[in-house]
């Protein structure tokens, strides 16, 4: 079924009856709660706008006396709202204890910046008030120009000095209220007066004779939004000798030659210990297609006979990273420790310490709390020296959460289906991995090729840029011919046996000079390799 | 033919490239005493200003002869100090942390200090910051270092956005957070950082200074606990890193970088270089860093126009001194701020402060909040020079020291890098007029300055794993990517008392101070 992907993100209550903050996602309904202890005793949390004197213990949020003026306790998750219907709807119990004539407190929504406070442009509030020995509750919404229109014209009295808050709104800007589960209000109330940065504040000057003491737990928020963040479609064939920085934002290793490279043909990890290549936007639900065209799949020597590197470690992506130039730090088991919420995807053989493939592939998938382990099967065993000549077509899929991969040799017509599987989807760049065993192991590489690299935005009525304008970063200059006819790439130089750092003198037994001399000598196999390249065409 | 020049080539350059590295280690010297050979770590602010000095000494003196080293690295300093049979340096410019562990091999250099340049009225003694000199001097009361260098270190911040946006440069340190918050709705990343130095430090000493006094930094660096009730000084106590200053420290820092979208997600994973091209490329409008920052930087294009601003206030203090709000300490700032503070005025008509709040308020909450306006974190205290006590050319090296601290030496490396040290020169004034915006933003923090510095001078410091403000960066814990892995600054605390907790004991055993 083709979900109409509306978002639900259902903020469940803490065990201890507190409250939770929204989710944001492009995926279906998921619980996303926020631990009260991640702001007790902070001056501010991660995820709230905590002013003085406004602090969260046991999942009570408590304004005391001697607060700030207008002080709030104010989500630092937008609401969002682009479709008809319901957007949100907050619930929670609140509790005065002591309150000056003046003062009011309650629910504010509509907040465009996390520095508003009531008052400001577009904002909303839901508020009690003192009057005489009891309570009366308003609302109230200020529009552009912070004109103020008070929506219920008599306030509503209330019984006691504890209610339950339930607060909905209705696309494009219908608020109702409910107290007690009795409603009060149903109304438009400013253009823009229901999304936005929503909290629960007190209005007014905070001084020994002006106060509120008031308590709120029991929170409860959920909203309805579809994300769909800004991106492009891609399709690069690494046909040029640059890569495309409008696209992609690239991550090397320290060390020159080692890493990735587009070398004109095919994206390639060389000696890769975690290089990797992002994409410049951020996606939500996305096709990925990719081809693997090279691995390395037998171990190397040197030309003395002894052991070089392994066969190709690991190939893989990464969905859900936040930054474009992030290091994926791989922890135990093939998790990436940094970001345990992103989904991990990683193809591997299985070698023994002499670096040879002992038979078998794996697809490991899945967030580091529960990845899995996918044995492919013997026609995908892609460490097979047997497969040395066919490309590997590989489609991955993540709609709504729902992620989903397939493989196929180029010579079949049909994808071979590994999983289909449901994780919460985070929004974020798309990652190319090459991983090593670590920089201090030098003979554990990931050595591997990809091209055709076609990324397509799946979301609903998706924000796809069109008019990105291509642009490079340093390019060697052609500077001559040399009229060479041998089309073979850097790393199948290596792989045949051209071993750089033995032709730098390493057995010198000076390693500054072994590294310096094996840079330069690099450097000039790559625009070797280049130059041939050229003149291939 | 081609194919054979290619490999002919290749193979000298191979060679010559392995030829000119040499085998690791250091090249023969000579090592008379007329040869002055000086070791320089060539860091952020680089060797030009060295060169230079070195010429201009060598112009007065030409009979010796100038050996200079320099390095980009800094870690071998100590091993090769203490090989007293083949070390052949006699003068190391460098940061040398712990140096006065080794005062077993370093040449004291009070007399100098007690002498003056040429016909310069002062001796170096009265030239240099006291605070700078007294944490060079060992347990036996002795001058053991020199410092070369200056600057200041704070919050650099892209002008460029902040004038195009109307951004105000926050005043307290809530401000600072709000700022941020605006910058998100903005859609900017307010701040980065480098994960491979605590540069976040430069704020976090300074918070620490402001809120509970620049005596009270100094007497944390000397393990020294003054009871705020009684006034009893306990030394070395455990108590002197609980101070309250350096949790209400941690806790601004916390409201600052901590919230979401605040800081560059891969902060921790950068270098500082790495974070300094991003900073300068506006992946990011705010960053820790020190008046190198634009010397180390010069060969990264930017367009981007960058400066220090003044460091906000703890809001903490706020409340310490008994203010309604944070709005009340900020406008007190900008009073202090003004030229009616200078002239002992409050004008109910002033633009740039709220006269009724300023009159509210008592003169020593006043002078209170001046004071802490003024503290200023620089590393010129880690800028040490020091000479071998066996160096065959100690008197050069002396005289060198005698000469960087001349005037005519300090104009050298404050026109070299645009930048005054904190030697105060005896005669003449420096010409700022061309700096960079950059460079007048650092020289006007250094303005009255009262600085704090990673004064290691106590032994508990320089021999314990006790060596540094903080046991721990706390950066990398606020905005650590893997949720398991943040810390509010609460558990920050929690686990720098902690860990003081378990290795007071063996800290001071090792220190020799138990």
């Amino acid at each position: 079924m083709k979900k109409r992907l509306w978002v639900l993100c259902l903020v469940s209550v803490l065990a201890l009856g507190i409250f939770c903050a929204t989710g944001i996602s492009a995926q279906k309904a998921y619980a996303g709660t926020m631990n009260a202890e991640d702001v007790q005793g902070a001056l501010n949390s991660k995820g709230w706008v905590l002013d003085r004197n406004v602090t969260v213990k046991s999942g009570k949020v408590t304004f005391a006396k001697n607060t700030v003026r207008d002080a709030r306790f104010l989500s630092r998750t937008k609401i969002y709202a682009d479709f008809s219907g319901s957007i949100y709807d907050i619930s929670a119990h609140l509790a005065v204890s002591d309150m000056t004539a003046g003062k009011r407190f309650g629910i504010g929504v509509g907040f465009g910046r996390l520095s508003y406070v009531v008052g400001d442009a577009n904002t909303t509030f839901i508020y009690v008030e003192k009057s005489g020995n009891g309570f009366v509750v308003g609302v109230c919404s200020y529009d552009e120009n912070k004109k103020v229109t008070e929506h219920l014209t008599q306030k509503v009295a209330l019984t006691g000095s504890e209610w339950d808050f339930e607060v909905t709104g209705t696309y494009p800007n219908v608020l109702k209220v409910a107290i007690n589960e009795q409603e009060i209000f149903e109304g438009a109330v400013a253009a823009e007066g229901i999304t936005g940065y929503y909290g629960f504040m007190e209005t007014g000057a905070s001084t020994d004779d002006q106060y509120c003491v008031a308590t709120v737990n029991n929170v409860s928020v959920s909203n309805n939004f579809y994300d769909r963040p800004e991106n492009v479609n891609i399709y690069d064939d690494f046909n040029e000798d640059f890569l495309d920085t409008s696209i992609w934002s690239l991550y090397n290793d320290a060390a020159y030659l080692k890493g990735v490279a587009v070398d004109g043909t095919q994206l390639r990890f060389i000696d890769s210990n975690q290089s990797s290549v992002s994409t410049q936007y951020q996606y939500s639900n996305f096709e990925l297609n990719f081809d693997i065209p090279y691995i390395q799949r037998e171990p190397l020597y040197n030309q003395d006979g002894t052991f070089k590197t392994a066969v190709c470690n690991w190939i893989g992506f990464i969905c859900g990273i936040n930054a474009s130039d992030s290091t994926a730090i791989l922890g135990a088991d093939y998790v990436i420790s940094n970001y345990p919420d992103a989904c991990f995807l990683s193809f591997k053989g299985n070698y023994d310490n002499s670096g040879n493939t002992l038979g078998g592939s794996y697809a490991l998938f899945g967030p580091a709390k529960s990845r899995v382990t996918y044995t492919l099967p013997d026609n995908y065993d892609i460490w097979n020296i047997a497969n040395e000549d066919r490309t590997l077509n590989v489609a991955f899929t993540c709609i709504d959460g729902v992620y989903s991969l397939g493989i196929k040799w180029d010579d079949e017509t049909d994808y071979y289906h590994v999983f289909t599987r449901e994780y919460k989807l985070n929004r974020g760049y798309i990652t190319f991995l090459g991983y090593g065993a670590g920089a201090n192991n030098n003979t554990i590489k990931a050595n591997f090729a990809l091209d055709n690299i076609k990324i397509t935005n799946r979301d609903y009525e998706g924000n796809v840029l069109t008019d990105i304008e291509k642009t490079s970063g340093n390019i060697l200059e052609n500077t001559g011919d040399y009229g060479y006819v041998d089309s073979k790439l850097p790393a199948q130089l290596i792989k045949d046996g051209t071993d750089f750092d033995n032709l730098s003198g390493g057995k010198s037994g000076c390693n500054g000079a072994v590294g310096v001399g094996g840079v330069f000598m690099g450097l000039f196999g790559v625009m070797f390799a280049i130059k041939k390249l050229r003149c291939k065409k | 033919m081609k194919k054979l020049l290619v490999i002919l080539m290749t193979a000298i350059m191979a060679f010559g490239t392995f030829a000119m590295t040499g085998c690791s280690g250091k090249k023969k010297v000579s090592n008379t005493t007329e040869d002055l050979e000086i070791f320089h770590w060539d860091a952020g602010n680089g060797s030009v200003w060295l060169d230079r000095t070195i010429a201009a000494f060598k112009q007065k003196y030409p009979e010796v002869n100038i050996i200079p080293r320099y390095s980009e690295m800094n870690n071998t300093w100590e091993n090769e100090l203490q090989d007293t049979n083949n070390n052949t340096v006699d003068l190391y410019i460098s940061t040398m942390t712990n140096f006065l562990a080794y005062t077993d091999y370093i040449e004291p250099l009070d007399d100098i200090f007690n002498q003056k340049w040429g016909n310069e009225s002062k001796t170096l003694l009265e030239k240099n910051d006291p605070a700078i000199i007294n944490s060079y001097r060992g347990e036996d009361g002795k001058l053991y270092a020199s410092t070369y260098g200056g600057g200041v270190c704070g919050i650099v911040y892209n002008k460029t956005i902040f004038d195009q946006k109307g951004y105000k440069i926050p005043r307290t340190t809530h401000e600072l957070a709000v700022l941020a918050d605006d910058m998100v709705d903005d859609k900017y990343t307010p701040f980065i950082h480098c994960g491979n130095a605590d540069y976040w430090l430069y704020a976090l000493m300074p918070w620490a200074g402001q809120y509970g006094g620049v005596e009270e930094i100094y007497n944390f660096w000397q393990a020294k606990y003054v009871d705020p009730e009684t006034g009893a000084e306990t030394q070395p106590s455990l108590n002197a890193m609980k101070y309250d200053s350096r949790k209400k420290a941690l806790d601004a820092l916390y409201e600052v970088i901590a919230p979401a979208g605040h800081t560059y997600s891969a902060s921790n994973q950068k270098s500082h270089t790495d974070a300094q091209t991003l900073f300068l490329s506006g992946k990011a409008l705010m960053m820790p860093n020190g008046s190198w920052l634009e010397n180390e930087m010069k060969s990264t294009r930017t367009n981007i126009e960058f400066a220090f601003m003044k460091l906000p206030i703890i809001s903490s203090l706020g409340e310490k001194l008994g203010l309604e709000d944070d709005r009340a300490l900020a406008e007190i700032v900008s009073y202090v701020d003004s030229n009616d503070y200078k002239n002992g005025i409050i004008n109910d008509a002033s633009t740039e402060y709220d006269a009724s709040e300023v009159k509210a308020q008592s003169p020593d909450v006043i002078e209170r909040v001046a004071e802490a306006r003024q503290v200023t974190y620089s590393e010129a205290i880690s800028n040490r020079a020091i000479v071998p006590n066996y160096a065959n050319g100690k008197k050069w090296a002396k005289e060198f020291i005698k000469f960087m601290n001349s005037d005519e030496a300090l104009l050298i490396y404050t026109d070299e890098l645009s930048v005054r040290t904190t030697v105060t020169p005896t005669t003449g004034t420096i010409d700022t007029s061309k700096w960079s915006t950059f460079a007048k933003s650092a020289d006007a923090l250094m303005q009255n300055a009262s600085y704090v510095y990673r004064a290691k001078s106590y032994k508990l410091f320089y021999f314990s794993s006790i060596n540094e403000f903080l046991p721990y960066v706390p950066a990398t814990y606020f905005t650590a990517t893997n949720p398991k892995e943040q810390k509010t600054s609460d558990e920050f605390w929690s686990l720098c008392v902690n860990y003081y907790n378990d290795y007071w004991n063996n800290a001071l055993q090792v220190s020799g101070l138990k």
